[in-house]
């Protein structure tokens, strides 16, 4: 059985692809970790631990970097994720559940240990707690069997013409992370920006009658309000992630060698992936170029629509 | 260059229309604008060149050379070449050899140019022309003081000759009315994922032309990348019968077969022709003003044109940046001016 920690900054398109991971049988979420991000790493954590308790996840919660390694302090920008980060949504506030004492790069750490090489990671915010698991943990990035991420983007950006949120929060976390030898699949904007989900959508979910549809209905409905007010459309920039791990085959990738930009004056966070093999450096990461909307958008309401089934039923 | 009266609409006895546009004028008169191209010749740059020959409106006060696609001893012996080639006694000049901080960094077209910049095109050499013995910079600030602020330039390499120019001399921008470049990209880049050539080879030059309050407009690969030319433009264009078409249209069957080389795709867009129609065929394309600045100091993005399309830097626009293309539009222009330069040129060389 394939094992995953879920490394996120949520977020309301964290949370949808958190609830795509749990859906999925036959694997096995080991905890989620908490990163400064879309919001303060202190509302993550919250999301994160309120979404468990209420969903019924019963799997360590920790908290995480509350700071980028060496950047100023970035949250997202315009209110793409609201105030708490769960844009109008309002979870219950948990009542019985605790965080895992251990911060999370210990948590990564011991996981991975754990997994004697097998451990996978969701990575969908700033790269701040694998970064510094890497650098304590000697061991640590011959552990990881493979990261699936969130971030970046071969062409272009949506902070500035160059850098992608998440990437553009930690530059040089996710310069550590590209250069860990760790095996990578990036899904940036070039795909992530087409990934946007239809009324259809919402419908599909709110005939499941289950807790975890029915919030992430909730969630695509402020998304939706969010975009008629001018906002970001509905996009799923993180589910994606997770669907380049357990729904590969709607994605197409090419193999490059990228790393990150952390010295421009207008181009930090930058992931510039040498398209034109000029740099002679094999390739470290898979990078999703195209994507399949109709595949992934099915396979995401299917495995939402069985998350948490037994729960509620 | 002769006017052609097939070119224009004479709706009303008062004033002449040109068919794509452009401003109304007294019956009779045609005020030409007077321009210098700075290029770094180049396949497209000569493209550029002879659609420019084409435009009835644009008076081509001379051409500059400068150091891009190809080394600047090749760039300035093909404009050389090409004037005299075409029967024009229009100025050549020489142009700066390195970039601003005087970095090499030429070269990396060679496969996409040709060893000399025309492709497998060759021109025969000019006996009877020489350089005008300014060099660009001088050039272009003499011809700009002389036309009191009227003159207008198209810069279809890197901008090095303007940054000189500006350097020697602070008050230039008063007499520029306006500059036309082809470089840079809202998104993307051709010589990695964030920079473009022009640009990539001297991103202080644009550094400094930005700052100087000139008028400028940008055609970045956003909208040129889109301009590829097809066998039946070339066609068409071989079918004029014209020494300019039969060049242009060379010069596209080698665009268009370049690529087989390597995997890498390098269509033959018309980069610098586009540049050329944001000064004269401006309703082809969308624009927007935006701040921009280049990105001089990353490790992987020298060279970005860094323009603030989500308007988040909070600074005043100081550039244009054409945004749209009509690309079907475009390309019948383009194929029309090429017509009557090929016209004009057989009058020239009786």
């Amino acid at each position: 059985m394939r094992k995953f920690v879920f490394d996120c900054d949520t977020g309301t398109d964290d949370a949808i692809a958190i609830l795509a991971a749990f859906g999925t049988p036959d694997i096995e979420i080991l905890g989620i970790t908490s990163v400064n991000g879309n919001v303060t790493e202190n509302h993550v954590s919250a999301n994160n631990l309120d979404l468990c308790e209420y969903l019924g996840f019963d799997v360590p919660v920790t908290r995480g970097a509350s700071m980028p390694l060496f950047s100023g302090y970035h949250n997202s920008l315009d209110m793409t994720h609201g105030t708490t980060g769960l844009g109008s949504v309002v979870l219950p506030h948990a009542q019985t559940k605790q965080f895992d004492p251990r911060i999370a790069s210990r948590f990564l750490f011991d996981m991975a240990v754990k997994c004697e090489g097998e451990l996978e990671l969701f990575v969908t915010g700033p790269m701040t707690n694998i970064a510094l698991a890497v650098i304590q943990y000697p061991e640590f990035s011959d552990l990881i069997k493979h990261i699936y991420f969130m971030g970046g983007a071969v062409w272009g950006g949506n902070v500035t013409t160059t850098a992608e949120f998440n990437i553009w929060a930690d530059p040089e976390a996710a310069h550590i992370v590209f250069d860990s030898g760790i095996p990578m699949t990036m899904v940036g904007l070039d795909v992530t920006l087409k990934a946007i989900m239809e009324k259809e959508d919402v419908v599909k979910l709110r005939s499941c009658h289950t807790k975890a549809a029915d919030f992430a209905a909730d969630l695509l409905d402020f998304m939706f309000d969010r975009y008629s007010r001018g906002g970001e459309d509905v996009i799923m920039h993180d589910a994606l992630a997770v669907a380049s791990a357990l729904c590969p085959e709607c994605m197409k990738y090419t193999d490059y060698f990228v790393d990150v930009e952390t010295t421009g004056t207008y181009t930090r966070g930058h992931t510039a992936a040498d398209f034109r093999g000029r740099l002679d450096k094999e390739p470290n990461m898979a990078c999703a170029m195209e994507l399949d909307v109709p595949m992934f958008r099915k396979w995401l309401v299917e495995r939402i629509s069985a998350c948490g089934k037994s729960e509620n039923h | 260059m002769v006017f052609h009266m097939l070119e224009w609409d004479h709706s009303t006895a008062e004033t002449v229309r040109c068919k794509y546009g452009g401003p109304a004028l007294p019956a009779g008169i045609m005020q030409k604008r007077p321009f210098i191209i700075d290029c770094d010749t180049g396949t497209d740059d000569t493209i550029a060149i002879i659609a420019a020959l084409g435009c009835e409106e644009m008076d081509i006060v001379g051409i500059t050379s400068v150091n891009g696609n190809v080394p600047e001893s090749y760039t300035s012996r093909n404009n050389i070449n090409l004037m005299e080639y075409l029967g024009y006694s229009i100025p050549v000049c020489h142009g700066a050899i390195l970039p601003l901080l005087g970095s090499k960094t030429t070269g990396a077209s060679a496969n996409i140019h040709g060893k000399t910049g025309l492709g497998s095109t060759e021109l025969p050499e000019a006996e009877h022309s020489d350089f005008d013995p300014r060099i660009a910079a001088q050039f272009i600030y003499e011809e700009a003081v002389k036309r009191n602020g009227e003159l207008e330039l198209l810069v279809t390499g890197p901008i090095t000759n303007i940054a000189i120019c500006l350097c020697e001399h602070p008050d230039l921008p008063k007499y520029i009315k306006h500059l036309y470049f082809m470089g840079g990209s809202t998104v993307g880049g051709n010589v990695n994922t964030s920079a473009e050539y022009n640009i990539w080879v001297d991103p202080e030059a644009l550094h400094v032309v930005l700052q100087s309050g000139i008028p400028l407009t940008m055609v970045g690969l956003n909208v040129s990348n889109q301009t590829e030319m097809r066998n039946e433009e070339e066609q068409m264009i071989r079918s004029y019968g014209t020494r300019e078409g039969d060049l242009v249209a060379d010069l596209l069957v080698y665009m268009m077969n370049r690529n087989t080389t390597k995997s890498k795709v390098f269509r033959a867009n018309m980069h610098d022709p586009l540049a050329l129609a944001s000064a004269m065929f401006p309703e082809c394309m969308k624009y927007e003003d935006y701040f921009g600045d280049t990105e001089c100091t990353g490790t992987y993005t020298r060279g970005h044109t860094a323009i603030d399309v989500f308007r988040r830097s909070g600074k005043e626009p100081n550039v244009r940046v054409a945004v749209e293309v009509d690309v079907e539009g475009f390309r019948d222009w383009l194929c029309e001016r090429i017509r009557i330069a090929g016209y004009n040129g057989e009058a020239v060389r009786k």
